[in-house]
């Protein structure tokens, strides 16, 4: 890929997974929050490509984005939104907020990890088939247990 | 070719506005939706540091994670559509 393509990607993605957590967490729609948590999975999608893992990221749009964040869209329409919760919590929050981030990016910073680097996804694919085929077969089951689980219990089955 | 140091800081950052989202939320709902923000970082973060790292294990840890997120969500999800159904609320201080 060319540099200049790549850091524009870089940027655009960061730009949206940042621009779109924060909307999950301030919209007041819930839809429209619902939306931005599939955005922000999209953003991860490209971040995980150009980290060079090609396969987690297209299992990511598959998985997490294509099912999960639809499944949770569609859900969150039944739901009302509460009203807001008073300014001092909120500053509480947004300081709380900032001391993860600076205390993260200083232990980043610091240890030196992720100087360089890149990944091939070849060996990733290779492992997953070859060597975890057992525990991919186990989350398999459950990813599709935990649906039908999911419609069980939203209609109070056994009650 | 971007550093991965980069990528850290981007999950650091989508990390921390996942709890501001808990610590400033009381919908179960927000909640939960905070909870996968900080979910989505801290793959980032794995991923990022698996490339530094050369840990070949690593996307595979990622890709697990992402399917038993899938299907954490989903059960979550509707553990609050029935607790919205019995008690007409999803203010989390009202349900404890």
């Amino acid at each position: 890929m060319f540099p200049q393509v790549e850091e524009l990607l870089f940027a655009a993605a960061v730009s949206a997974a940042i621009v779109s957590s924060v909307a999950v967490v301030k919209y007041r729609s819930l839809f429209y929050a619902a939306v931005a948590l599939a955005i922000l999975g999209s953003a991860n999608a490209v971040l995980f490509a150009l980290l060079g893992f090609v396969l987690v990221s297209v299992v990511q749009v598959l998985i997490y984005v294509g099912a999960t964040a639809a499944f949770v869209v569609f859900a969150v329409l039944m739901f009302k939104e509460l009203p807001e919760l008073p300014a001092p919590i909120r500053a509480t929050s947004a300081v709380v907020g900032s001391a993860i981030f600076a205390t993260m990016a200083a232990i980043i910073v610091i240890s030196g990890v992720g100087t360089e680097g890149r990944a091939t996804w070849d060996v990733a694919a290779m492992g997953l088939l070859a060597e975890y085929w057992l525990p991919l077969l186990v989350v398999a089951i459950t990813l599709t247990a935990a649906l039908v689980c999911g419609v069980a219990i939203a209609s109070g089955e056994g009650e | 070719m971007i550093a991965p140091l980069y990528f850290l800081l981007a999950s650091a950052a989508v990390f921390a506005l996942g709890a501001v989202g808990i610590v400033s939320s009381r919908h179960a709902v927000r909640m939960l939706m905070s909870a996968e923000v900080m979910l989505n970082g801290s793959l980032l973060a794995l991923l990022a540091a698996a490339a530094t790292t050369g840990y070949a294990a690593a996307p595979v840890v990622a890709i697990l994670a992402i399917t038993l997120a899938g299907a954490e969500a989903v059960t979550a999800v509707s553990v609050i559509i029935l607790l919205y159904r019995k008690l007409g609320t999803l203010d989390v201080q009202q349900i404890i």
